[in-house]
């Protein structure tokens, strides 16, 4: 898989340390990823609801899942950024959260070159709908 | 029905994690490792998996909707100690880095071990090695404590507990239960004869003749010296009465080899049958009736067969 082929790039993905975790298998990780943007997608949504609304706990929850994938596939930075969300919900502070929540929207941009590009379309499509949806 | 199981059936992990990203990945790690996987996406689940399936090893997410990892622990504890025939489940809670403070919560709730996410594969392939090390031992342990050294057959501990088992299940969905006992025939002279190797040797092949000739799911035990005893769940007067006379034949039409002599050995045998309807029955009544069978064969002149209707049945 060519999205895959130059470990030494600082992208969202460390390449070495997610191969060693799921064996080398290029399309299990191709799989993962896919898997993980749908994921994705449907908790950026919900945690855009719980911010609107005010729920803390939500955030919480749903941000530490988040984080939870992220490191698995080593998507550093999306886990980190999770992570200060998953913090933001514990504290209660909302203006923490909604910066975060918007890195995080920026962080997962970076996931582009991951997947063919007609399937990124329909990503972005949805993104595009959650983010515009007040 | 109790499973005769083979020592090296898999080990059955139970992934309990609500992240389709890491059950997948954790999937797919510890398939590769040879165990076998029950995946489940939220506490309600696992815990659905924990009651219906045998599961020797459980990796549970600490956080997780429905049932927490720290819930199932406790409830997994708690059915591992209210019934001692359940198997051992060791568990590993999977903790994010930053819940690490909490974990003397973790193993107070039951956890065994813990692995931090994003997991080290290698690292949760020897945590996992390490409890099928203590699963693997217990198995060996409840097996020796179970069977009989010398025959491999149940022990007379393990025969009661089954007897106790099949009469509760007798009761509720109102079958018969047979039970025959057996004596192997002028033991004393073969013990006196030939020597107390040939003894074992003539207990060991008869045991594996009557292995081969009862019904599956019906079970074999050492009720002591030469006596044996089988257990037939769901059998009544003319089924008992129709294995006890092909277990008699299948031990005497065949040979007994022996270190010192080929032996013709033969057996006696008394069997119970309860009736349909029974209530209060008592291990000790269906073994005290088929003892009065057995001698009623041992005078009849041996190598012969005596099955009674419980009494009470009648």
């Amino acid at each position: 898989m060519s999205n895959f082929t130059n470990p030494k790039s600082t992208g969202p993905i460390d390449l070495s340390s997610v191969m060693e975790r799921i064996g080398g298998d290029e399309s299990f990780l191709q799989e993962l990823i896919e898997i993980y943007i749908d994921d994705f997608v449907e908790k950026y949504s919900q945690l855009k609801q719980a911010i609107q609304r005010g729920k803390f706990g939500i955030i919480k929850e749903v941000a530490h899942s988040l984080k939870g994938a992220s490191g698995n596939l080593s998507l550093t930075d999306l886990q980190e950024t999770s992570y200060s969300l998953e913090l933001s919900g514990k504290e209660k502070n909302i203006e923490q959260a909604k910066k975060s929540f918007l890195r995080l929207g920026e962080e997962f941009e970076r996931l582009k070159n991951l997947l063919p590009s007609n399937k990124w379309q329909n990503i972005e499509d949805k993104m595009i709908r959650i983010k515009t949806n007040v | 029905m109790e499973k005769k199981l083979p020592r090296t059936r898999p080990i059955k992990v139970l992934i309990a994690e609500d992240n389709a990203v890491s059950a997948k990945i954790l999937q797919g790690n510890i398939k590769d490792w040879g165990y076998d996987v029950v995946l489940a996406m939220d506490g309600k689940q696992a815990w659905q998996a924990l009651q219906d399936e045998e599961i020797g090893l459980a990796v549970l997410d600490w956080m997780m909707p429905e049932i927490n990892g720290i819930e199932l622990c406790k409830k997994i504890r708690q059915i591992n100690y209210q019934n001692e025939n359940h198997e051992y489940t060791y568990i590993i809670l999977l903790t994010a880095r930053d819940e690490q403070k909490d974990l003397i919560k973790g193993f107070s709730a039951g956890a065994d071990d813990y692995i931090t996410k994003p997991f080290n594969s290698l690292e949760l392939k020897a945590r996992l090695k390490t409890g099928k090390r203590l699963i693997d031992l217990q198995r060996q342990l409840q097996e020796q404590a179970n069977r009989d050294g010398l025959t491999g057959l149940w022990n007379r501990k393990r025969m009661y507990r089954i007897l106790e088992k099949e009469i509760n299940r007798t009761q509720r969905i109102s079958h018969p239960l047979a039970i025959i006992m057996i004596d192997i025939d002028n033991f004393k002279r073969i013990n006196d004869t030939h020597g107390h190797q040939s003894g074992d040797a003539v207990l060991q092949a008869v045991s594996s003749i009557l292995k081969k000739r009862v019904r599956s799911y019906d079970e074999i035990c050492r009720y002591g010296g030469d006596e044996l005893l089988i257990i037939l769940p769901n059998c009544n007067l003319g089924e008992t009465k129709k294995i006890a006379e092909r277990l008699r034949q299948a031990v005497s039409y065949q040979k007994v080899n022996t270190e010192n002599a080929v032996l013709d050995v033969t057996i006696s045998l008394g069997g119970v049958s309860t009736g349909n309807k029974r209530t209060d029955l008592k291990p000790e009544t269906l073994i005290s009736t088929s003892d009065e069978a057995l001698l009623e064969a041992k005078y009849k002149g041996r190598n012969c067969i005596v099955v009674k209707k419980l009494k009470e049945c009648m």
